[in-house]
C-alpha cells in the first residue's frame, strides 16, 4: 500500500524564505455546498489593492434578502462547510459588522440576493490580506442561511456568528495566477 | 519514519467502550501510543500508519470514527472535488518535525496502476485543471527534484489508494492555498484527473467544536451518508 519513489532530499535555504517572500495579488473561491443539498454556488475574486482588498463576485440560488458572508478559519472540507471552523478572529475579538472596530477579521458583513437569487458582491476591505498575519488564503468562505445581525441581535450566538443561521456554501480560498 | 498524533472523535459511552478502542490498537505494528479520553470521546493515536488504516481499525469496533485534528502548529488539508466522477479523496499535510512534512492520503476511484500526486501553483480550480498553472518549482532543490513532484503512488485493483509519504521538501506554509493534482500515469500521455485546493485545517486539539460522532461522517466515504451542511 504505502510506496516511496523519492529519495529523502535536504532543505535547502532559500525554501525558508518562500513563505514570507511572495506577495499574492489575487486569490479565488469557488463557493458550493459539499454535500450538494442547496444548491447554492459562486465565484468570487480577492483583489490586493492601496488600501485593503476588493471582493467581487457572484453567489447564486440563494432566497432573497440578506446572506451572512464571512472568512472562516480553516479551509478544511472534509466534514463539509462544518470543519471550517469558527470566523477568522486571529485578533480574539467579539463578532461584528465591516465597519466596527470590534470585529473578526472575518466578519465581511452580509450578501444581498435579488428576487432571482443572485447576490452581487462588491466589497471594499481594510482588513482582510492575502499575506501575514490576516491572510486568508487557504480559509474557508461561507455563505449563510440567514442574515448576519453584525452582532446586534442580541441573540446568544450574535456576538459569535452574528446569528446568521446555518452554511448554505463553503470553497476555499485558493491563490489566483 | 517519523510518527504523527492524529486526534479522533470516536463515540463512546462506557469503560468497555475504552478498552474495545484500545485493544483495536494493540500489538499493531507502526502504533506508538494510544491515549483515549471517554468524557470527550477523543482518541489520539501516535503512529506512523496512513489516517485511514489507523481509522479503519478504530472502526472494526464498530463505532463512528471522525478525524478531529492532527499534530503540529500548521496542517492542510485537500478535498480532491474537481475532476473526474468517481475520483474522490482527502489528502492531508501534517509537519511533526520542521524539516518533514507528512503527506496522507486516501483516494477513491482511481484505475489499477501509477499515479503521480503533485503540487501545482495556483489553487484555482474553476475550470478543472486549466488553471492550477505549472507544478510548484520556486526555486531549484538541491539534487534536482522539482519541489511540487510529490511522489508516485501506486493504485491496486479496488481503485484505492492509501498512501503515507515522508517529504523533505514541503513546508505547509509555502503550499497553502495552492492546489493538489492527481495524474493518471496509466494513460499516455498522462492524464489529470482530479484536483483539490489545499486547506488550512485543525492542528492537534484546535478544533473547539466537538464534532457529533454519531452522524460525523467524512462527506465522500461510501459507507456513510453525507451529512447536512449546518
Ligand atoms: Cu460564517
Ligand atoms: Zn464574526
Amino acid at each position: 500500500m504505502y510506496m516511496r519513489d523519492i529519495e529523502p532530499l535536504c532543505k535547502t535555504d532559500n525554501l525558508h524564505l518562500l513563505g514570507q517572500g511572495l506577495l499574492f495579488k489575487q486569490a479565488t473561491v469557488y463557493v458550493d455546498d459539499p454535500a450538494g443539498a442547496s444548491g447554492v454556488t459562486g465565484n468570487i475574486t480577492f483583489t490586493k489593492t492601496d488600501s485593503g482588498v476588493t471582493v467581487s463576485g457572484t453567489v447564486s440560488g440563494l432566497k432573497e434578502g440578506k446572506h451572512g458572508f464571512h472568512i472562516h478559519a480553516l479551509g478544511d472540507l472534509s466534514g463539509g462547510c462544518t470543519s471550517t471552523g469558527g470566523h477568522f478572529n486571529p485578533t480574539n475579538l467579539t463578532h461584528g459588522s465591516p465597519d466596527d472596530k470590534n470585529r473578526h477579521i472575518g466578519d465581511l458583513g452580509n450578501i444581498v440576493a435579488d428576487a432571482s437569487g443572485v447576490a452581487k458582491i462588491e466589497i471594499s476591505d481594510t482588513l482582510i490580506d492575502l499575506e501575514g498575519e490576516n491572510s486568508i488564503i487557504g480559509r474557508g468562505v461561507v455563505v449563510h442561511e440567514g442574515e448576519d445581525d453584525l452582532g446586534k441581535g442580541g441573540y446568544e450566538d450574535s456576538l459569535t456568528t452574528g446569528h446568521a443561521g446555518g452554511r448554505l456554501a463553503c470553497g476555499v480560498v485558493g491563490i489566483l495566477a | 519514519m517519523s510518527a504523527t498524533k492524529i486526534e479522533f472523535a470516536v463515540q463512546m459511552t462506557c469503560d468497555a467502550c475504552v478498552d474495545a478502542v484500545k485493544k483495536s490498537l494493540e500489538n499493531v505494528s507502526g502504533v506508538k501510543n494510544v491515549d483515549v479520553d471517554l468524557k470527550t470521546g477523543s482518541v489520539v493515536v501516535d503512529s506512523n500508519l496512513p489516517i485511514a488504516e489507523v481509522q479503519k481499525k478504530l472502526e472494526s469496533t464498530g463505532r463512528k470514527v471522525v478525524i478531529k485534528g492532527q499534530a503540529g502548529s500548521l496542517a492542510a488539508v485537500c478535498i480532491l472535488e474537481a475532476g473526474i466522477q468517481g475520483v474522490k479523496g482527502v489528502v492531508r499535510f501534517i509537519q511533526p518535525l520542521p524539516e518533514v512534512c507528512v503527506v496522507d492520503g486516501t483516494i477513491d476511484g482511481l484505475k489499477p496502476g501509477h499515479h503521480q500526486i503533485s503540487i501545482h501553483e495556483y489553487g484555482d480550480i474553476s475550470k478543472e485543471y486549466e488553471n492550477v498553472g505549472d507544478v510548484y518549482n520556486p526555486s531549484s532543490t538541491k539534487n534536482g527534484r522539482i519541489y511540487g513532484d510529490v511522489g508516485t503512488v501506486m493504485v491496486s485493483n479496488n481503485g484505492r489508494i492509501d498512501f503515507r509519504l515522508e517529504d523533505e521538501v514541503i513546508k505547509i506554509s509555502d503550499i497553502i492555498g495552492r492546489s493538489l493534482v492527481v495524474t493518471d500515469k496509466t494513460e499516455k500521455p498522462s492524464k489529470r484527473i482530479a484536483a483539490g485546493i489545499i486547506a488550512r485545517s485543525a492542528g492537534l486539539f484546535q478544533n473547539p467544536k466537538t464534532i457529533c460522532a454519531c452522524d460525523g461522517v467524512t462527506i465522500w466515504d461510501e459507507t456513510s451518508k453525507p451529512k447536512s451542511t449546518l
